[in-house]
């Protein structure tokens, strides 16, 4: 058993993850035979990282997801994207800080996480007991690492790159053995690089560390110049805990439960002011905040709220938030109210010159958009944009907004110089086209009379047809679309499907 | 009432058009239509087709081309779903040949002025244009105000209608404007297709233009299927409102008076000297060739041949051809630039005395109407063989003798295969990228259908809706025309400039132009194309002839070289031909000591009889029978005999074939001629049976045996598979026999000029070099001191040896060539060489690596650790210096030094790799390839080679034969189809292989090894080689980059 202070120099360990997007992956499908990762999604991401039974299968680093997949059809490729990834480094540091509140995750090398045992000794005995307790932990959550305790940062995770199992270092003369006797190929190097070095015989850190060092930056830059010096002990830097700032986060009990608006509004209200208070002191502003109502009995209700832009105006989020509260359903007494500030470091504008400025004010039109959103719901402000598409229900789609657009110039119409006494037809489409009475054929136009209730009166002359088809490669569509003028002085712009052989009404043109 | 269809775009209007020209014409006949105009769109690329169609179905054709504005830009513009940003599209037609002439200018004009495959035409070149006879429909009120004072009662108001909204309105204001004008109304539909059923297709082929997918594609496809070529009643239906309009497009058809035919080609000529005529140049240019040709006594017979076929010439008026390829060849012969015209111009004593051709046609009994008949009418074919390094050179001469206005490039239509329309389609409609790749790759390049089970096998579900489109659009658009390229080297050439008849527009290449037909329609129109060849031959000839004339003082041309020399044939005999033109292949190495060639003739005949014709002929074997003296020679008939006698009645010729056919079926030269044509037509089936009855019943009339006649046909069908003619194989003889002499007589220069006109040929210069160092040829380094950027002879140990060049190097790019070149060796140091040369650390590694900086006595590590010191300091003022002291770097094995050379420039001259694993192979019974060859008939056999050539001949049935090198030499060895299968991935794709197997060893001595198993020697070579560091394969892999998988 080796003790804590065991050695002169102070202790440092590296807990190292290999492949923690695998990792990751593979705890969220424990049961899949062959698994991979992508570096991006979609078929033309590359393979990242592979099992062993995918090795087996011919999944190989750099290939294509496409490729991999037909290489191998049984093979789970999985994106693991880098909201994962933080949560899954969130709980590695958690868990890690169980041991330690030292505990300092690497910025560049995701997986990698340095500890300072300084102290643990009484609560876990010798250096190996405490790593054992580690890995015994990590091993219960499902996670696979190497871990080294050794004494210098770059040390200690060039040898936990490079192996797979547990390692206490007895002092430095040991941890340089190890470190020299390290692959460069775990050094997460690009190949080119490991190639020019290969043709010298260079394949060890311990090589590496026999050529000169002046020489080597002139030779193979700077990367591996400054790889040597890490190498040679000759960088050092602090150990950096990972920030322990509580998150701006508050519970309102309510007691009795209780479903007054009202009341809930001035609870919020009282519970809002010190976290308001903390983003005045942090200099931050609240970019949106999530409000859960638990409920007596039933499930909770939750709302995201948005202002127009990131504040700390007590009023403008009260206000957003009443207006959300008052179009909520709320099934049940609230029991509880969580309240969670998501913070951010407001843009500093740049301030306005004193020359003629636009009648219109933006922010005051974003702050009405806010206010119809915290109404209604994020989908309810919605605009409609142009598609590319013959199909008149598929030529545009709604998308909801947050801020008011830029005022442009509206486009030119195209044929704009064609009819310039005549005004344009402005057409009222239906969501869903109206199926009409059936007539036999296309010949003969719809016995139009009665539609919602509303008396149309026949149909007096029918301008068409103008042809739409298309689709055939998933639903042949054919339609003859004409402006029907009824005898009630209505223009309508009715189609016949000929697939279906029958008419529908699809607007009306004002 | 009829109409005519004005604005119809065939699918050479390349991914736009939906039909081709034939089906329109064919549809539009059916309709009873009074006549078509073909308008592709920026060209007249399907005029040639569509007015063949045209004369066959006699209706009226007019031609003419759609052409999109360059300018106004919107919102003046006329809408147009595909090219929502371009300008208004018009419609040109030409009324006759001078409106034609204008037309082709005026596309040549928007092409030079565009990107390639798009044109610019601007409106000042338009209105220019318009003097010309020239009808213009044109759809855009404001451009209709443009023209009118150009075109005046030529322009007509373009009515379309597709039932599209946005239509009646734009008409009432087009109408409007062209009533102001007095401009008349002319009712149109655009037509894409001859049916609607087209109109997937024409949906896939825009998303292809666009490069995205259907269901990407939006409004870009068309909204309906309105675009066929409707009825007259249809027709009459849609335009019922205005039938004046549509009556008023026949008498535009009447206003039209184009035919193709009526196109007066002139070839260039005139520049004669002394005001000679043509056809008196000619004479005496052809009877000084003559007088030079046979020594001042020109024998009877070639006089009286040389006038029938001035005579012939004359009548046909084709002078101005012979002219033109007799300058051509000055013009090689005054640069040095080796040239031989090949093909059925050999056939002609003329050729031969101009000096285009080398092959005296007279004592080859060679026969002239296989080149040029009366009958046939049809221009010459002139195939002029150039040096590939030197071709471009000859094309540029081209382009300054006669202009860029009189000489283009005959373009060639690339069409789609299955490969490219499984590819295409597929990711039109959504499917898997890497399926169809798959899928694509399993299916054969020359199909013409996709195979739904290979699809199946893919991942592709031929059952599902998308797969049954992929089947049935794929089986639609194979070959359909996909783009247009440029031809390999045929070239059109005009008196008058060429962009009179037939636009022309930038080729691919910078620098070279092409003309919007390809060869079948330039032939068709009888106009004359000079195809002007790359041969690597050539260039490795000249290279030869150089370095004997610099190191023996031996002037030699390709005429001068010894005559039937003994020593040549002896090594042809061995099959010991490596890197000799034309019989370097295993196929031939292997039929070479069969047939032992012993003369001229033999020769050639060993190059006609590995043909795909003669194999698929059956006549290979029963040659080699009665050669051998196995089977009588026997003649189907006593007047065949004189045609078949020298080649023992079997006939290995298309000019054989065309003799039999006048001698025993009674075919004029000209018929013979189209039977030779029907049998070389090997892709259009039938054609050739056509023959069938009539050449059997001629036969067995004239007293052939009925077997024998049916026989004979089945030989000559054979010839489908394609067959050399006689004059064409002379032709190629000549070449590989000055080859053979002096690989046989100056093996130094033969190799090193091969090494230097590579690539070309068979075989990687890996394998040359083997070859070249078992035949005691010594072959040293690459060495900066000692290599020029190219290979060359130096004096060796044992006497002229092969210095390899820095061309060799892998990673030296043309900045490195130019600075190697400029400041050569010696050099005091390696600091001298990279003080000079200034190359960068990439370039002094890839030097260091191959070992080049031997001779400053550095080792290879120890050279590359100094080198990358010293590129950093390059370019500093002050002498460079090695501050640093250098690391002791591990000198390089033999072995290790063997992969480095292979690995960084591809061969060594240190030895084989397998030299060095030998004795670890022989420990484990592995034979090497100087045992095999002495082994019997039968013997078991193991051994581990380098695949130095791999095929699978599609005339094989299935047998894949593989050519597999060792330190020793090479051995042939057979894999039967199901050994093949049984190993494929290994078979597919090994760069060195096992094979156990049995010896074949064959009647004339021919040794193969019959594989049994295949398998990966690898474990075991790295198992057995411990004190190497790198692996084999890794090294050797890149060597195979020649060997194409199978």
């Amino acid at each position: 058993m080796i003790l804590m202070s065991a050695s002169a120099s102070p202790r440092l360990t590296c807990v190292y993850l290999h492949e923690l997007p695998l990792q990751v992956a593979r705890r969220g499908a424990p049961h899949l035979p062959a698994l991979a990762t992508s570096d991006r999604p979609g078929e033309s991401g590359q393979i990242l990282h592979f099992d062993d039974e995918a090795r087996r299968r011919g999944a190989r680093l750099g290939m294509r997801v496409a490729v991999a997949r037909g290489l191998c059809p049984d093979l789970t490729i999985i994106y693991v994207d880098q909201t994962a990834l933080d949560l899954a480094l969130e709980e590695l540091s958690a868990l890690l800080e169980r041991f330690t509140p030292r505990v300092e995750a690497s910025d560049g090398d995701p997986g990698a996480f340095w500890l300072d045992p300084t102290g643990m000794s009484r609560l876990f005995g010798a250096p190996d007991a405490w790593a054992a307790a580690i890995r015994r932990a990590l091993v219960d959550s499902s996670w696979r690492a190497s871990i080294v305790v050794g004494f210098r940062r770059f040390h200690s995770h060039a040898i936990a790159r490079g192996r797979r199992d547990l390692l206490v270092l007895r002092d430095l003369a040991d941890e340089d053995e190890h470190a020299a006797a390290t692959d460069l190929a775990a050094l997460n190097l690009p190949k080119a690089r490991l190639d020019e070095l290969d043709v010298l015989e260079v394949r060890r850190l311990g090589d590496l560390l026999r050529l000169p060092a002046a020489g080597l930056r002139r030779r193979f830059g700077p990367e591996i110049a400054d790889l040597h010096a890490r190498a040679a002990g000759l960088d050092w830097a602090p150990l950096r805990p990972r920030s322990r700032r509580a998150p701006l986060i508050t519970t309102i009990s309510v007691d009795p439960p209780d479903d007054d608006r009202d009341r809930l509004l001035f609870a919020i209200k009282a519970a809002l002011d010190p976290l308001i208070a903390r983003l005045e002191a942090a200099d931050t502003a609240a970019r949106a905040i999530d409000v859960t109502l638990h409920l007596d009995h039933n499930d909770p209700v939750a709302a995201r709220i948005e202002p127009a832009a990131p504040t700390r105006d007590r009023l403008v989020l009260l206000d957003l938030i009443r207006l959300r509260l008052a179009a909520s359903a709320i099934q049940a007494p609230v029991t509880d109210v969580d309240l969670q500030i998501d913070e951010i470091c407001p843009e500093v504008q740049q301030v306005d010159l004193p020359t003629k400025r636009s009648r219109r004010d933006p922010a005051a039109a974003d702050a009405a958009i806010a206010r119809l959103r915290a109404a209604y719901g994020d989908e309810a402000v919605t605009r409609a944009a142009l598609r590319s598409a013959h199909l008149p229900e598929a030529s545009f789609t709604w998308e909801p907004i947050q801020r008011a657009p830029t005022a442009n110039a509206p486009p030119r119409p195209l044929a704009a110089n064609l009819s310039d006494d005549a005004p344009p037809l402005c057409r009222r489409l239906f969501a869903r086209p109206r199926p009409l009475q059936s007539a036999p054929s296309p010949a003969d136009p719809p016995p139009l009379c009665d539609l919602d209730g509303l008396a149309r009166g026949p149909i007096l002359r029918l301008d068409g047809p103008y042809r739409v088809s298309g689709g055939w490669w998933v639903r042949q569509v054919e339609r003859d679309y004409y402006y029907a003028d009824t005898a009630g002085g209505e223009l309508l712009w009715i189609f016949y499907d000929r697939p279906r052989a029958r008419w529908f009404l699809h607007g009306i043109v004002d | 009432m009829s109409y005519a269809a004005l604005w119809v775009k065939s699918d050479r209007s390349f991914l736009v058009g939906a039909s081709s020209p034939e089906e329109l014409v064919d549809r539009a006949a059916d309709h009873g239509l009074g006549a078509l105009a073909l308008t592709d769109h920026g060209g007249v690329y399907g005029a040639v087709r569509a007015h063949i169609r045209a004369r066959e179905r006699g209706i009226k054709l007019l031609l003419g081309a759609e052409m999109t504005l360059a300018e106004p830009p919107l919102p003046f513009t006329d809408p147009s779903p595909s090219r929502p940003l371009a300008g208004p599209r018009l419609v040109l037609l030409a009324q006759d040949l001078r409106g034609w002439a204008a037309l082709a200018g005026l596309i040549s004009r928007a092409h030079a002025a565009g990107d390639r495959g798009q044109h610019r035409l601007h409106l000042s070149d338009l209105e220019a244009a318009a003097a010309a006879p020239l009808i213009a429909l044109c759809g855009d009120p404001w451009l209709l105000r443009r023209l009118y004072p150009s075109f005046g009662d030529r322009l007509y108001a373009r009515c379309a209608r597709h039932y599209l909204p946005h239509e009646p309105a734009h008409e009432a204001h087009l109408r409007d404007a062209a009533a102001r004008l007095g401009v008349a109304p002319v009712a149109a539909v655009e037509v894409l297709y001859h049916d609607r059923q087209r109109r997937r297709r024409q949906d896939v082929v825009t998303a292809i233009r666009h490069g995205r997918s259907l269901a990407e594609i939006g409004a870009l496809t068309r909204a309906n299927d309105e675009h066929e070529l409707g009825s007259t009643a249809a027709m009459r239906a849609l335009f019922a409102d205005d039938l004046s309009s549509l009556s008023r497009t026949l008498e535009i058809a009447d206003r039209c008076d184009l035919n193709l035919s009526q196109i007066t080609y002139r070839y260039p000529s005139g520049r004669l000297p002394d005001g000679s005529s043509e056809a008196d140049w000619l004479r005496q240019l052809a009877l000084a060739g003559a007088r030079e040709r046979y020594s001042g006594r020109v024998p009877a017979g070639v006089l009286a041949q040389i006038d029938r076929e001035l005579t012939i010439i004359h009548e046909l008026d084709y002078g101005g051809y012979f002219l033109t390829m007799r300058e051509i060849v000055d013009f090689c012969r005054s640069r040095g630039i080796l040239c031989q015209g090949r093909g059925s111009a050999a056939n002609s004593i003329v050729c031969y005395c101009l000096g285009i051709t080398a092959i005296d046609p007279i004592r080859m009994d060679l026969l002239f109407e296989r080149f040029l008949s009366r009958e046939r009418a049809e221009p010459p074919d002139i195939d002029l063989d150039i040096e590939h390094e030197r071709r471009d050179e000859v094309i540029h001469f081209v382009y300054s003798r006669y202009g860029r206005r009189c000489a283009a490039m005959v373009a060639s239509v690339t069409t789609y295969r299955p490969r490219s329309a499984l590819r295409e389609i597929g990711k039109a409609l959504g499917l898997p990228l890497a399926a169809l790749d798959r899928a694509a790759k399993r299916h054969d390049s020359y199909g013409d259908a996709v195979d739904p089970t290979i699809l199946s096998e893919c991942g592709l579900d031929p059952k599902a809706p998308l797969g049954g489109h992929l089947i049935d659009l794929c089986g639609q658009i194979i070959g359909s025309p996909r783009h247009l390229a440029s031809h390999p080297c045929g070239f059109l050439l005009g008196h008058e400039p060429i962009d009179t008849i037939v636009p022309i527009e930038p080729g691919a290449r910078p620098g070279r132009t092409i003309i919007q037909w390809d060869k079948d329609d330039i032939e068709e129109l009888r106009l004359f194309k000079v195809d002007l060849l790359g041969l690597g031959a050539l260039s490795h000839l000249r290279r030869c002839f150089e370095l004997v004339r610099e190191h023996h003082g031996v002037d030699l041309t390709i005429a001068q070289i010894p005559a039937d020399d003994p020593a040549t044939y002896a090594m042809l005999q061995r099959a010991d031909t490596v890197g000799v033109f034309q019989v370097e292949s295993r196929a031939q190495m292997a039929m070479l000591p069969r047939l032992r060639p012993a003369n001229f003739y033999d020769l050639v005949i060993e190059l006609s009889l590995v043909r795909p014709g003669p194999i698929q002929g059956d006549m290979v074997h029963p040659y080699l029978r009665r050669r051998a003296g196995d089977e009588p020679v026997v003649h189907p008939h006593p007047d065949a005999e004189r045609v078949l006698a020298k080649t023992l009645g079997v006939p290995l010729f298309q000019e054989q074939v065309m003799r039999l056919a006048m001698l025993l079926a009674d075919y004029s030269p000209g018929e013979a001629d189209r039977l030779r044509r029907d049998m070389g037509a090997f892709r259009t089936q039938g054609r050739i049976e056509e023959h069938r009855a009539r050449i059997i019943d001629r036969m067995v009339a004239r007293g052939v045996d009925l077997a024998d006649a049916e026989r004979l046909f089945g030989q000559i069908r054979g010839f489908g598979e394609y067959g050399f003619p006689e004059s064409h194989a002379a032709s190629f003889a000549l070449i590989a026999y000055a080859s053979a002499y002096l690989r046989c007589h100056h093996l130094p220069a033969f190799v090193c000029a091969l090494l230097n006109a590579q690539p070309m040929g068979f075989y990687a210069p890996a394998t040359i070099i083997e070859d070249a160092k078992r035949h005691g040829l010594e072959v040293t380094p690459i060495d900066v001191q000692h290599s020029a950027w190219e290979c060359a002879i130096e004096r060796g140990q044992r006497g002229p040896a092969i210095r390899m060049g820095l061309s060799y190097v892998r990673g030296l790019d043309l900045a490195a060539r130019i600075a190697l070149t400029k400041d050569p060796g010696p050099y005091d140091s390696l600091e001298d060489f990279v003080r000079r040369t200034a190359l960068d650390r990439a370039a002094l590694h890839a030097l260091a690596e191959a070992g080049a900086f031997r001779s400053f006595k550095i080792d290879r590590r120890a050279a590359i650790w100094r080198a990358r010191g010293l590129a950093a300091q390059a370019g500093d003022r002050l002498a460079l210096g090695e501050p640093d002291d250098l690391p002791l770097f591990a000198p390089l094995s033999r072995p290790e030094a063997v992969l480095w050379d292979y690995r960084r420039s591809g061969h060594s001259a240190h030895g084989h790799p397998l030299a060095a694993l030998r004795p670890a192979l022989t420990r484990l019974g592995i034979t090497d390839s100087a045992a095999v060859r002495r082994l019997s008939d039968g013997a078991e056999v193991e051994l581990i080679g380098l695949v130095t050539c791999r095929q699978r001949p599609p005339t094989a049935g299935g047998v894949t034969f593989y050519t597999l090198e060792d330190e020793h030499g090479m051995v042939n060895v057979i894999v039967w189809a199901r050994i093949f299968d049984r190993h494929a991935q290994l078979a597919r794709a090994a760069p060195i292989l096992g094979i156990s197997g049995a010896v074949q060893v064959g009647k004339d001595g021919v040794t193969h090894v019959i594989a049994a198993a295949l398998w990966d020697p690898m474990p075991q070579l790295q198992g057995d080689r411990a004190d190497s560091q790198s692996p084999v394969e890794s090294n050797l892999s890149d060597k195979t980059c020649l060997n194409k998988p199978v």
